[in-house]
């Protein structure tokens, strides 16, 4: 196995975090979201019930989408993984980012970056999602404060944001 | 000239820009409580009852004192005894002796989850492991869990100093019975046996509703610092930062000017985030260390050991003329308060009969203590309750005497000049017009044809209250406007605060920058709760703004020496008498030179506010072999008064009605019989997900309401209320069945259609 | 007769007046509250603790919950009625 080290109680994992590959000591019984919000100092991941029903720790591993309270850190040696953290380029914001901003899909704003994770990962896997598509790739995502609607939407015009920005890239 | 404001009724109200904090919320910069992080700070843990009812014999903490990284341990012995004070918290009062006992448990235990003894350590793995090798000796007591047998004389009593105060009397003696019915109201007008005596139709049924939770998806958290000079600093999520550093100085009996609460961005509240937990035990741990603590809670403690909104029993009676006129309503409620007092069982007896004319009424209700945590207001406190109860009966009142049930609503409708069951006179209100919006809508007028296909509509009301809010706002040279305010921004205030001082001010809302600040840095504002926000600290910001031109005048008359009577502030500019005009970029910039800063400020204190009513469509489809309810279509009219930011008064109609679905649908504590939650994690407490719920359409009403500037209404609690009376009402047109105990769950709905069948 | 300020008596407070509706001729909350004590022995007691409204307990003066507690002005024909404290979620 790469990526990782014994010594201590404590192991050493290396990972990349959002493009930056980076090592640190964890115990076994620590979380990939524990290590990223105390340890790496990513707290845009956030923690809502940490047995994987809320999804607001959503991150993307290796493309895929886990609850990041649900893995341990030492599973994720060698993986790359991407937070909200890594969604903007530089200072830009990206499709997703900008049609739940301007679609006032967030209120309270706890479940936004879980939300926005998840959706990446629908958009990169079905990039002209149905409604119904995405209601069912989102329902492991609890939001309290939208009753859904406006998230809905931000990701269908997401989809359309994407798109565009593709075609304009193309031409 | 002056530009041409005519066109449209205001500038910046009524339009869609992005909110300020948007751009941090959507890249993870925003720093909630639970991101907070000091140097040499630890991390605690709270040891919690696993009985519903006991009596705690003895804490021994030896064993884990002794374990390594284990830096501090606190209990109830280290707080300060507080005997049966009553405070005022800003909003609702609280006996500091429950308060106290609620954050940690003094003798008694009252409820599976209460929290016994706390322990800091240098993280938080070891702070739980020894939280678990803190031994407690309970004598373990039955749980009383039913709020009818809570209420018999013999039952057993929680509270050995609680009597029953009544509404209107003076309190009861102390050599009275101990009892479990804290409080009792009783509301009366009219000639009830008269009105009930001219009826031709009467209907009573009795209801019953679950506990549920208020469901914010951030749980509750604390860091604190205790300072060397007995200062103490907490940054935390709450709805009200103000009323966070009274609770805290109180139940730590220091003043309250030594606390200071820094406001983190809060993870949803919903009423939930008002009351204390965690800051005075992180206080008292961080005293004995010497270091910062953070204490956050998990998902199963959030249920079990904080308040959620209280399970209920009620009798609604009401009786009406052939022709639909509502003569008589009687209404009796109890609500279980949980360990100690304080249900929100005033207003739902005002709120039962708010959305009608009921010329004889009499309403009568009960606070009633039972060994389940300590509830705290929930959207609308008591109002989805009491809506549930008496929206189910006129709509079979409406199917008995054959009459459309908005006809009937609109009939009876409160509207200006009905006096409440409570006594007071209604202003100016919309539910007429909200009655009449699903009325027209596209929504109502399309038939719906399918077999198990129905559809409901119901009413709701919340009063909406005003309270205390201030702000300042500084001008700057470059022509922006810098915004304190004290108000935490659950859903987007930030923005509807600093849009209505920009209308004001006649600038753009991009120019104005809102900052929610500590408690040491702004006026005295009380909670983000009772849909008052954009209203009162709306109201705030107006004056502010005012403040601000009335100062830009001043300035304006010294550059063009004349008098300031003959100068006007006008859409954005300073007017002279020879009609000079200077925009407000252009008279910021001359600031510094014509006497420097200018400061508005601006208070309000509006105590109340005109009421918000909504009226709400739905059709469900029952699958009959599961009894399971789908939410075909959702429509929700609501009297908003004017929507300052459009986006976000829809997204609270929204929200209030996804919550209202879970609570109609599927959310309950289930209960085991030694009073345990059976459910504490979001896979068993099932709030509704995306994939449970269709779009939900909005039609803004707006009712401007005469006693805010801009006519704002409070849009945020009243959407809560109609969804699970409409749901059942849908429900008994699809199958023929009336469901009256939420949440009418696959099992309950399943017992019925047996019943029904056989 | 001259208008005068009307109060609605509470419920459970009706066994003390007798009345639903007593009229007085106060000039604030305070001194209708002394009036009704005056006539009917123990509704100070009922409505006030250490000279304040008692916790709990919002006075509406024309339909408006007011601001000022005891202090708050009667006007000549004002409808005053005590109800419970409201807060919300």
């Amino acid at each position: 196995m790469t990526g990782w080290g014994v010594g201590m109680g404590k192991r050493i994992v290396q990972i990349t975090v959002n493009g930056d590959t980076t090592e640190f000591l964890c115990e076994p019984r620590q979380t990939l979201l524990e290590v990223l919000r105390n340890t790496l100092e990513l707290t845009g991941t956030k923690e809502g019930c940490s047995n994987g029903n809320c999804g607001a720790c959503t991150v993307l591993m290796n493309g895929l989408p886990v609850v990041s309270c649900l893995v341990l850190a030492v599973e994720a040696a060698g993986a790359e993984v991407r937070t909200i953290e890594g969604v903007a380029r530089g200072s830009h914001l990206d499709e997703v980012q900008s049609a739940f901003l301007e679609g006032a899909a967030l209120q309270c704003g706890i479940c936004t970056p879980g939300f926005i994770m998840q959706a990446e990962a629908l958009l990169a896997r079905n990039p002209q999602p149905t409604e119904e598509e995405i209601r069912f790739y989102l329902a492991g995502n609890l939001c309290r404060c939208t009753g859904y609607d406006k998230i809905v939407r931000a990701v269908q015009r997401a989809a359309q944001l994407r798109q565009a920005a593709q075609q304009n890239g193309r031409s | 000239m002056a530009p041409d404001v005519k066109q449209r009724k205001y500038q910046v109200i009524g339009t869609r820009p992005v909110r300020h904090d948007g751009v941090d919320k959507v890249t993870g910069r925003a720093k909630y409580g639970a991101d907070q992080r000091l140097a040499g700070m630890l991390e605690g843990a709270i040891l919690r009852s696993p009985h519903a009812h006991a009596r705690i014999r003895r804490i021994d903490t030896t064993q884990a004192q002794a374990m390594p990284g284990v830096r501090a341990i606190v209990t109830a012995a280290d707080f300060p005894e507080q005997g049966d004070r009553i405070v005022e918290l800003g909003e609702g009062m609280a006996n500091m002796r429950h308060l106290s006992a609620n954050v940690m448990a003094r003798e008694k235990v009252l409820y599976k989850g209460h929290a016994v003894a706390a322990v800091a350590a240098d993280n938080v793995h070891i702070a739980q492991a020894a939280a678990q090798r803190i031994h407690v000796e309970y004598e373990v007591l039955p749980a009383v869990t039913d709020v009818r047998a809570a209420m018999r004389e013999d039952s057993l009593i929680l509270n050995e100093e609680i009597r029953t105060q009544a509404f209107g009397s003076a309190p009861a003696s102390p050599d009275a019975k101990p009892t479990n019915i804290a409080k009792h109201f009783v509301f009366e007008l009219g000639d009830l046996a008269q009105g009930f005596g001219s009826a031709e139709v009467v209907i009573e049924r009795e209801f019953d509703t679950s506990t549920v939770h208020q469901g914010y998806i951030e749980p509750h958290n604390a860091t604190v610092s205790w300072n060397a000079d007995d200062r103490v600093t907490v940054w935390m999520s709450t709805q009200g930062s103000f009323t966070a550093r009274q609770q805290t100085a109180e139940l730590l009996q220091i003043p309250v000017s030594h606390v200071k609460v820094v406001p983190m961005e809060i993870g949803g509240g919903f009423g939930g985030k008002i009351s204390v937990y965690l800051p005075p035990v992180a206080a008292l741990l961080s005293k004995k260390t010497g270091r910062p603590v953070r204490l956050v809670m998990s998902r199963a403690d959030v249920f079990q050991g904080t308040g959620p909104t209280p399970g209920s029993h009620m009798r609604v009676k009401l009786g009406v003329k052939r022709d639909g006129t509502i003569v008589a309503g009687d209404a009796w409620i109890a609500f279980e308060a949980g360990a100690y007092t304080g249900s929100p069982i005033g207003p739902a007896c005002m709120c039962v009969f708010s959305c009608y004319n009921v010329p004889n009424a009499r309403v009568e209700g009960f606070d009633v203590c039972v060994n389940k945590p300590r509830t705290s207001a929930y959207r609308a406190p008591g109002s989805t309750h009491v809506a549930f109860a008496i929206e189910t009966v006129v709509d079979e009142i409406c199917s008995q005497i054959g009459m459309d049930p908005l006809t009937f609503r609109l009939k009876n409708a409160a509207r200006e000049g009905i006096r409440r069951v409570d006594g007071p006179v209604y202003g100016r209100v919309g539910l007429e017009e909200t009655l009449a919006a699903i009325q027209a809508s596209e929504h109502y007028r399309t038939p719906l044809p399918g077999k198990y296909q129905g559809r409901g509509v119901a009413s709701g009301f919340w009063f909406n209250v005003g309270l205390k809010s201030s702000v300042s706002a500084t001008v700057n040279f470059d022509g922006t406007v810098t915004l304190v305010e004290g108000s935490t921004d659950i859903g987007g205030t930030r923005t509807s605060i600093a849009m209505q001082l920009a209308e004001t001010l006649g600038i753009a809302v991009e120019d104005v920058t809102p900052t929610v600040v500590d408690t040491d840095s702004v006026g005295y504002t009380d909670v983000t709760g009772g849909s008052r926000v954009t209203f009162a600290t709306g109201i705030a910001a107006v004056e502010a703004a005012k403040d601000i031109q009335r100062q830009l005048v001043q300035r304006a008359a010294l550059l063009w020496n004349v008098d300031p009577s003959a100068v006007r502030y006008e859409a954005g500019s300073v007017w002279g008498p020879q009609q000079q005009c200077l925009r407000f970029k252009e008279l910021a910039a001359e600031l510094p030179t014509t006497g420097g800063p200018i400061i508005g400020r601006g208070t309000s204190s509006e105590a109340t506010q005109g009421g918000a009513f909504a009226t709400h469509c739905v059709d469900v489809e029952v699958d009959p072999d599961l009894a399971k309810v789908t939410i075909l279509r959702y429509t929700a009219a609501q009297d908003v008064g004017t929507a300052i930011h459009p986006s976000y008064v829809e997204g609270q109609l929204q929200g209030g009605v996804v919550q209202g679905i879970g609570w109609a649908l599927n959310e309950e504590y289930s209960y085991d019989d030694q009073g345990a939650m059976r459910n504490p994690t979001f896979l068993d407490y099932r709030m509704p997900t995306c994939y449970d719920v269709p779009m939900i359409d909005t039609i803004l009403v707006e009712v401007p309401d005469p006693q805010h500037p801009y006519g704002v209404r409070g849009v945020g609690e009243v959407p809560i209320c109609p969804p699970p009376a409409a749901i059942a009402n849908a429900i008994y047109q699809a199958v023929g069945v009336r469901m009256r105990h939420l949440p009418m769950s696959p099992p309950r709905l399943w017992a019925e259609l047996s019943k029904n069948s056989s | 007769m001259a208008a005068m300020p009307r109060v609605y008596i509470p419920s459970t407070m009706r066994t003390l007046t007798g009345h639903d509706i007593v009229d007085v001729t106060a000039t604030n909350v305070r001194e209708a509250i002394d009036e009704l004590e005056q006539r009917f022995p123990g509704v100070k007691a009922a409505l006030c603790a250490q000279n304040r409204l008692m916790p709990g307990i919002s006075v509406v003066v024309d339909g408006r919950i007011g601001t000022l507690g005891l202090w708050q002005p009667l006007s000549e024909d004002a409808e005053v009625h005590f109800v419970p404290a409201l807060g919300g979620g």
